[in-house]
């Protein structure tokens, strides 16, 4: 039966994918108008349609490739890790990529709108499936407020276009947005960055996100962190390119600033996590922050005139935005295998799994590169482009912007720099050296459809990162439907041809050949080892300064391992340090502690600073308003009468006069 | 193109500032005098050449007047005094060296934002001497504001002179007044320099020959 | 224009000269380092004795490692050898230029610590994973650095190219020397100590396991794999050097293929990287190694410079 689900779901999403490439490659869909029999005839703002322009063909193909080989991966995933209610789990998975899918295709703001609500309330059941614990309840609700609170600055900004066009169809609003005030642009624009940053996990909005997606099964994790935060990107870019055409240097730099400061934010945080899929969530911060930074930096080229520019770094966006589905989606299917096999998620737990699940290992190691952009995988490619588009800030001739993008170049090295370190981190405390615990001493290896679906994924990684060709290709009509131009002529489909860069910088890349370099040196070396005698190999303990039999409780643990990093970024990570020491009796001196015990705990600051204050707020808003619940039915109707009267009054002064 | 006497000024001044930045990261008192006598060495150097490119011969007075006070006697006398006040070595701060270093760099954008639309009007054709002149200038100032010790503030208040001296040179090369200027203002120093360690000596270490000290209050 | 052929001749000689001269340029180091201590010192062909005695030797494997570790040292070795070509040695155009820029070269250098980084967990040992998280940590501060570095080489000659930078100052001759390269040059000094791991920031003859760091790293390695793992740290200094010298020093870099120019030009290249290392050599000696959390300091000031460079770069010769 979940074999049938999953199949179907894989189908579908292998369908959605081939239509996507279909009109990426050049198909023109019509918009179609839905209507539903029997509903009341639509009046112009709640009309439904869908429409696939090359953008939404772009995130359907995200949505499709990801999606396909999650499902392929859930089948077995579910059947082995999901102990209850398997049967909602896969309705309601299946129901969530419907929703994903319709948030790309929607034509008209009514069903744009629908189907944002639908995504969010489904992917909120979702996040809640393992409500037996007490995190992942806490977590939903969280998830379930903050979503709404940005469903609402969604709605502002689409509404308010849809108003002030006088249209509900999303291709109409885009002919007619361009006759707008700045103020109603600017307005719609904030609502956008509120509404759909929030979705997209940008910082300081995403809180939401370490706490939902680690509660959820892993498999809706994985497309949640994969796909579903991408939604924010697409509305993101339908508002801001599609329906308002680009906008004023502000824009750009705004959006700039805060990716540069999900990208920072989001990678310190997951070095400072132990629990693996926090971890990954993090990460998706940070990777949503260098998304934004390619989208932001894109707005201000076109603003500062020159649209060759713009398009390499919306380029980079958009790679970066599959390149993400891709390997995060593998990322938290391997994390789910880890934790589904051990029953834990703290890394202190586990280790030694590439004994236990070695296709595993190996995908999640993949996976763990192309995230920490290290060619020859995906990640570096997407980088590679947003350092361009960075740097060709230099031809631009305004100081303000060359010095800008140099800092956030700096900034980016940065993140990825400790991406690199937070994985090597996960990767070799997870699945290297000795097990940490039982459980992880005695998992079984994870079903074989798990394995193929990251498999998959991790083969895709190094395809599109060694022949980004492909997946620039693709990105071609959404870049020109965006930014008027794409990447010219430098992009071919075979397989070492270099990456195209724009004439003002001189350089090149031909990941082909580094990849063919990369390939040769390892056949040099295999050669070299043939020659002469070949030494014996042995196998010993490792050392371990004479200590008899080393065990796990030597091993470096995530926490030693990451405090190098949280030290000296210590005035951000302000952690909690917790020393318990009981001192042998009759002494003072520190040297003859019997024990002592070190706990350290990062909160994330904003949680206090921010956002406190706000939910202090509504349950203050909350109290006052209860005092109107009397419980008397005439203060009841007299609430009903003093509303009519008002309305009435309403009507009269402020509303039109009917004909 | 620039010329080589030009590139060679931007040059001195250049290595000037890393000193002056270098300043901002030390830990050492030690490394701190040394560094400032290599600064001062390179501002010489960027005198010499002024004078040199400018046909301006008082200068060379004025570079071998730093060379002698700044690069010579100033150090010297600075690692006396810190090895008989037998002060600990180390620069004690208000602000960790990260945020000195990254102030170090502010201080260059503020002062190149600043100083930058009246560039072309100093007298020396290099761009970038008066940018740096006044980012050492306040480089110096951020020293004396950011560290505890009287010593280190009296080096901040030395490279706060280099940094006038420099944008004094850039300015008006080759006047009387700068001259006057250069050394007054190098003389003040020394006096603020006698005056500091006085009354620190007089606070902290006690057991210091009071008599001696009594002898110069007059 | 170079004929496919002959780029694939120039590509052999320069990985010959690179992996050829990357023992010596360590022996030259530890030569300095010996004789300012007023010590003899080993001869100056010692690595390459050492590297012989090890590829002949046996190798042992820790029995908690997995092929992680057997595959990492290849790995590690292969992305040095890709990025030999991303660095203009002795000829421009640099042949295979159009592999990638320095981006590309800083990316092979981090899998390059990645996959060593990985296989010191993979031992179970304390000090790999000491090793392994010191390292990873001074990549990532390195990194940032690199990339300014690289914007601030980069800004005068409108390319991130490396041979594309060391032409514009091949042609500019003394124009090409400037304030701002002085301060990226500082800047990228501070970075190769950090890179290649040498003084202020770890020793690498250190024979004490809690002040190593790559050493730490690389402690379960024997035989066969250490050898990669040591002529890899040559070969990654030959590199970093070797950029230096082509971004800092680019005159003397043959433009032609004539035999005559190409052997000055080999030459004078030798010449530049046995004076690069002594002079590596010499700084060593004058300074201690830090405490491990000053490295932060000394990529801050770094960054501090080359972002100093690129602002004057664009605010102040810019408007000149």
């Amino acid at each position: 039966m979940l074999r049938a689900t999953f199949g179907l779901a894989m189908a579908g999403c292998l369908l959605a994918g081939l239509q996507g490439v279909e009109v990426l490659l050049g198909a023109v869909v019509p918009a179609q108008a839905v209507s539903i029999p029997g509903a009341v005839a639509a009046t112009p703002l709640l009309s439904l349609g869908l429409q696939e322009d090359p953008l939404s063909a772009f995130f359907v193909l995200v949505l499709a490739v990801s999606g396909a080989a999650i499902s392929l991966a859930s089948i077995g995933y579910v059947d082995r890790y999901v102990h209850s209610r398997e049967a909602a789990l896969a309705a309601l998975f299946n129901l969530f990529l419907l929703s994903l899918l319709l948030v790309c295709v929607a034509g008209t703001v009514f069903l744009f709108l629908v189907a944002w609500e639908g995504m969010t309330l489904v992917s909120y059941f979702l996040v809640v499936h393992e409500d037996h614990s007490a995190e992942a309840r806490s977590a939903g609700l969280t998830y379930l407020v903050i979503s709404h609170g940005a469903a609402a600055a969604v709605l502002v900004a689409l509404l308010g276009l849809s108003v002030a066009t006088g249209t509900g169809q999303l291709s109409a609003i885009a002919s007619g947005a361009g006759g707008l005030s700045p103020w109603v642009r600017d307005g719609v624009f904030v609502a956008a960055l509120v509404g759909f940053g929030t979705k997209a996990g940008m910082v300081p909005l995403h809180v939401w996100l370490p706490e939902a997606h680690p509660a959820a099964p892993s498999n809706v994790s994985a497309l949640m962190s994969g796909v579903m935060i991408k939604m924010g990107i697409y509305g993101l870019l339908r508002v801001v390119w599609v329906l308002l055409g680009g906008g004023p240097s502000w824009w750009g730099y705004t959006i700039l600033l805060f990716g540069a400061a999900s990208a920072l934010v989001g990678v310190l945080y997951a070095i400072a996590q132990h629990d693996l899929k926090r971890l990954l969530a993090y990460h998706s911060v940070e990777n949503i922050g260098i998304i934004l930074m390619g989208i932001g930096a894109s707005i201000v080229l076109f603003d500062l005139g020159y649209p060759a520019l713009a398009a390499l770094a919306m380029a980079a966006a958009l790679l970066h935005t599959w390149n993400h589905a891709l390997f995060k989606s593998l990322l938290f299917l391997g994390a789910g295998a880890a934790a589904g096999a051990t029953g834990t998620r703290d890394l202190e737990k586990l280790g030694g799994l590439v004994r236990r699940m070695p296709g595993i290992a190996l995908t999640f190691l993949l996976g763990a590169m192309a995230i920490s952009a290290l060619p020859p995988f995906n990640g570096f490619v997407s980088e590679w482009l947003l350092f361009h588009s960075l740097f060709s800030a230099f031809s631009t001739g305004s100081p303000a912007t060359e010095l800008v993008f140099a800092g956030m170049a700096a900034v980016l090295a940065l993140t990825s720099g400790l991406a690199a370190y937070c994985f090597v981190k996960a990767f070799g405390i997870a699945f290297l050296a000795r097990p940490r615990s039982e459980a992880a001493a005695t998992a079984q290896a994870p079903p074989g459809t798990l394995t193929a679906g990251t498999g998959v994924l991790a083969g895709l990684c190094l395809l599109l990162g060694i022949a980004p060709a492909l997946a620039i290709n693709l990105a071609s009509r959404p870049l020109t439907q965006m930014v008027g131009t794409s990447l010219g002529p430098g992009t071919s489909l075979s397989l070492i041809s270099s990456l195209p860069a724009p004439s003002t910088t001189s350089a090149g890349f031909a990941p082909g050949i580094i990849a063919l370099l990369l390939g040769l040196a390892i056949a040099g070396i295999w050669v070299a080892s043939r020659f002469g005698v070949a030494p014996k190999v042995r196998v010993e303990r490792s050392w371990d300064c004479g200590i008899d039999a080393p065990t796990a409780r030597m091993e470096y643990t995530a926490g030693g391992y990451s405090q190098a990093v949280t030290r000296i970024f210590q005035e951000f990570f302000r952690p909690k340090e917790d020393v318990e020491r009981t001192v042998a009796a009759g002494t003072r001196w520190d040297l003859l502690t019997r024990v002592r015990r070190f706990s350290e705990e990062s909160v994330d600051p904003l949680l206090p600073s921010l956002y406190r204050p706000i939910r202090d707020g509504f349950l203050w808003s909350a109290r006052e308003v209860s005092r109107l619940q009397s419980g008397r039915i005439h203060a009841y109707l007299a609430y009903m009468f003093a509303t009519l009267v008002v309305l009435l009054l309403v009507l009269r002064f402020v509303g039109s006069p009917s004909p | 193109m620039t010329d080589l006497g030009t590139l060679a000024l931007d040059l001195a001044a250049a290595v000037a500032l890393v000193a002056a930045w270098l300043c901002l990261v030390h830990t050492r008192i030690a490394a701190l005098v040394s560094t400032y006598a290599v600064q001062s060495a390179a501002i010489a150097v960027a005198a010499g050449l002024v004078a040199y490119l400018y046909q301006a011969p008082d200068i060379y007075v004025l570079a071998g007047m730093v060379v002698a006070l700044n690069v010579v006697v100033l150090p010297w006398y600075l690692t006396t005094v810190l090895r008989s006040l037998g002060v600990t070595r180390m620069v004690n701060m208000y602000a960790s060296v990260r945020t000195s270093a990254l102030a170090g760099l502010g201080l260059l954008l503020l002062a190149a934002a600043v100083v930058g639309p009246v560039a072309p009007y100093a007298a020396v054709a290099s761009a970038g001497l008066l940018p740096i002149s006044t980012a050492i200038l306040l480089i110096g100032f951020f020293l004396l504001i950011s560290r505890r010790k009287a010593i280190v503030q009296v080096i901040g208040l030395l490279v706060m002179n280099n940094g006038i001296f420099l944008a004094g040179i850039a300015l008006t090369y080759g006047t009387g007044f700068v001259v006057e200027l250069g050394l007054a203002a190098n003389l003040l120093v020394l006096a603020i320099v006698a005056r500091i360690f006085l009354n620190r000596m007089k606070d902290t270490f006690d057991t210091v020959d009071a008599d001696a000290l009594r002898s110069l209050e007059g | 224009m170079t004929s496919s052929l002959e780029a694939i001749a120039l590509l052999a000689v320069e990985y010959l000269l690179v992996l050829g001269l990357a023992p010596i340029l360590l022996g030259i180091i530890r030569r300095v380092k010996a004789r300012s201590q007023r010590r003899e010192g080993p001869s100056l062909l010692q690595p390459y004795r050492d590297l012989a005695k090890l590829w002949r030797k046996e190798s042992v494997y820790s029995d908690t490692s997995s092929w992680v570790t057997r595959a990492a040292p290849w790995v590690s070795f292969a992305a040095l050898l890709a990025a030999i070509p991303l660095v203009p040695w002795f000829v421009l155009p640099t042949p295979f230029s159009g592999a990638g820029d320095l981006i590309v070269l800083v990316g092979l250098l981090a899998l390059s610590r990645f996959v060593i980084a990985l296989a010191a967990l993979d031992a179970g040992s304390t000090f790999g994973g000491m090793g392994s998280s010191r390292e990873m940590w001074m990549g990532s501060l390195s990194e940032p650095i690199f990339l300014l570095v690289i914007f601030a080489f980069g800004a005068p000659a409108g390319s991130t190219q490396a041979g594309t930078i060391a032409a514009h100052g091949v042609a500019a001759g003394w124009g090409y020397v400037s304030a701002p390269l002085l301060l990226a040059v500082v800047a990228y000094v501070g970075l190769l100590l950090v890179e290649t791991g040498r003084l202020p920031v770890d020793n690498p003859s250190t024979h004490l396991e809690l002040t190593m760091v790559h050493e730490a790293m690389v402690l379960e390695y024997s035989g066969r794999d250490l050898a990669l793992i040591e002529w890899g740290q040559g070969v990654k200094l030959a590199v970093l050097t070797g950029l230096l010298i082509a971004l800092a020093v680019p005159w003397g870099i043959s433009s032609s293929l004539g035999i005559a120019v190409i052997a000055l030009a080999l030459a004078l290249l030798v010449a530049k990287l046995a004076g690069a290392s002594a002079l590596i050599g010499g700084l060593e000696s004058r300074i201690a190694k830090w405490r491990l959390f000053r490295v932060a300091d000394l990529t801050t000031f770094a960054a501090v410079l080359a972002l100093g460079a690129i602002a004057f770069h664009y605010l102040i010769a810019a408007g000149a």
